[in-house]
């Protein structure tokens, strides 16, 4: 066996198995002809068929039909996003209670993760609890249960921002402010950029019915939108980017939800957070290891109930059709 | 109607002449487009799974060589008919385009 074909074969595992057994042997003809004399793998090639195995995988988690694709693709930005506010959350309230132990205050004055203001126990309710529970809905396929969910952290952080109810602890906490960019207010928001995006995407998600979806799942688009709103945090991105990144490659390359694949995608993630990033940033290493250390709490709990929500026949959990 | 694909449309093309396998689809697509589509294999049988679905084009047979296997495609006359369409869209869009350029004045430079 050629470099090539080892390549190509390594390649066309992006594909479902059974489309493999189907098509697979047929498809390395076609390289091999293509191949001509060449050793090496064509790079065009190996990255139209990774492209074209996910999306096959896409294709058939999402049911095939673009309605469906739409409606899966918003849940899995929103699960992602859930996912991400929830570690957030938690690093924050590590934070926190580290702080309180050292007698201490959260040491930046101007800004905290989190404008859910309400302390302790109503905070973790709030801005984790919440959030896992809503993701919880939607592995169940409960798009509306997940916007309620979603509703009570999202009405307290209107009504504090709107200067109706002052939360104890509220000092320093930050809320929208005027003549600032959108993106600068959305880091000052934190959490409610967190909430309020995958609420949207579910809403948007489930009132496809009737018009047209789009041509691809919008699961890809929630990788972008997830970098984007980690870069507005530098702890998130330092927290949250690989295991996630890796999380979306695994549930695709799974071509199903898979919670298993989750932890071990934490599991790779882990030891490049705590052994690699310190160093190559020069940061202390203590903060990356709260960091992980409650991200880690934070998806293995998710992935847990992900593995009791998604049971067989669950809206999200269809099997290859 | 809906617009066709730039692979699928050159993919119908090249079987206007008579079944083919994957690697001599992409050749003649590469062929027919003078050498501006050049089909990667993933989204040639991508193409393929969907026309397949769609019936617009069909297994012919399948036939091993040297080892390899190798399936043959051809059009079904509603894929032909689907082709002839699009082609007619294509012409007529160029033709709106091709006639007022001859009538318009050139813009200054």
């Amino acid at each position: 066996m050629t470099a090539a074909e080892r390549a190509y074969r390594l390649a066309l595992r992006a594909y479902p198995a059974d489309y493999r057994r189907e098509r697979g042997c047929e498809i390395l003809a076609t390289l091999a002809e293509l191949q001509g004399g060449r050793t090496a793998p064509d790079v065009r090639e190996l990255g139209g068929l990774v492209a074209a195995g996910m999306s096959e995988r896409g294709r058939r988690v999402s049911g095939g039909g673009r309605a469906g694709m739409w409606a899966e693709g918003c849940a899995l930005g929103a699960l992602l996003l859930l996912l991400l506010a929830a570690t957030a959350s938690a690093y924050a309230l590590t934070w926190d209670l580290w702080y309180a132990r050292l007698g201490m205050r959260w040491p930046i004055a101007d800004y905290s993760p989190t404008p859910l203001a309400a302390p302790g126990l109503a905070r973790v309710l709030a801005a984790t609890l919440l959030p896992l529970a809503a993701a919880f809905a939607i592995c169940r396929g409960r798009r509306l249960v997940a916007l309620v969910a979603l509703a009570a952290p999202l009405a307290a952080t209107a009504l504090y921002l709107s200067g109706v109810v002052g939360f104890a602890g509220a000092a320093g906490y930050q809320s929208w402010t005027p003549g600032q960019s959108w993106l600068e207010n959305a880091y000052r928001l934190g959490t409610a950029t967190f909430l309020a995006a995958p609420a949207a995407l579910l809403w948007v998600g489930g009132r496809t019915d009737g018009r047209p979806a789009m041509r691809r799942s919008l699961g890809w688009l929630a990788l972008p939108a997830v970098l984007a709103i980690m870069h507005l945090a530098y702890w998130a991105t330092t927290v949250t980017f690989w295991p996630l990144g890796i999380l979306v490659l695994a549930w695709f390359l799974a071509g199903r939800w898979s919670p298993h694949l989750a932890v071990a995608a934490f599991g790779v993630a882990v030891p490049v957070l705590v052994f690699i990033l310190p160093t190559a940033l020069g940061a202390p290493e203590y903060e990356y290891a709260v960091a992980v250390a409650s991200g880690a709490a934070v998806l293995a709990l998710a992935s847990l109930i992900s593995a009791l929500a998604f049971a067989p026949g669950t809206e999200l959990d269809r099997p290859p059709v | 109607m809906q617009t066709m694909r730039e692979p699928t449309y050159f993919t119908l093309a090249a079987l206007l002449d008579g079944p083919l396998h994957g690697y001599a689809i992409t050749k003649r697509a590469e062929a027919v487009s003078d050498g501006r589509v050049r089909l990667t294999a993933g989204t040639l049988y991508a193409a393929l799974d969907r026309l397949l679905g769609q019936g617009l084009v069909e297994v012919d047979g399948e036939e091993v060589v040297d080892g390899r296997a190798r399936r043959y495609y051809r059009l079904t006359p509603s894929g032909r008919r689907a082709l002839a369409a699009e082609a007619a869209r294509l012409a007529d869009a160029a033709a709106v385009v091709v006639t007022r350029m001859s009538q318009a004045p050139e813009p200054a430079a």
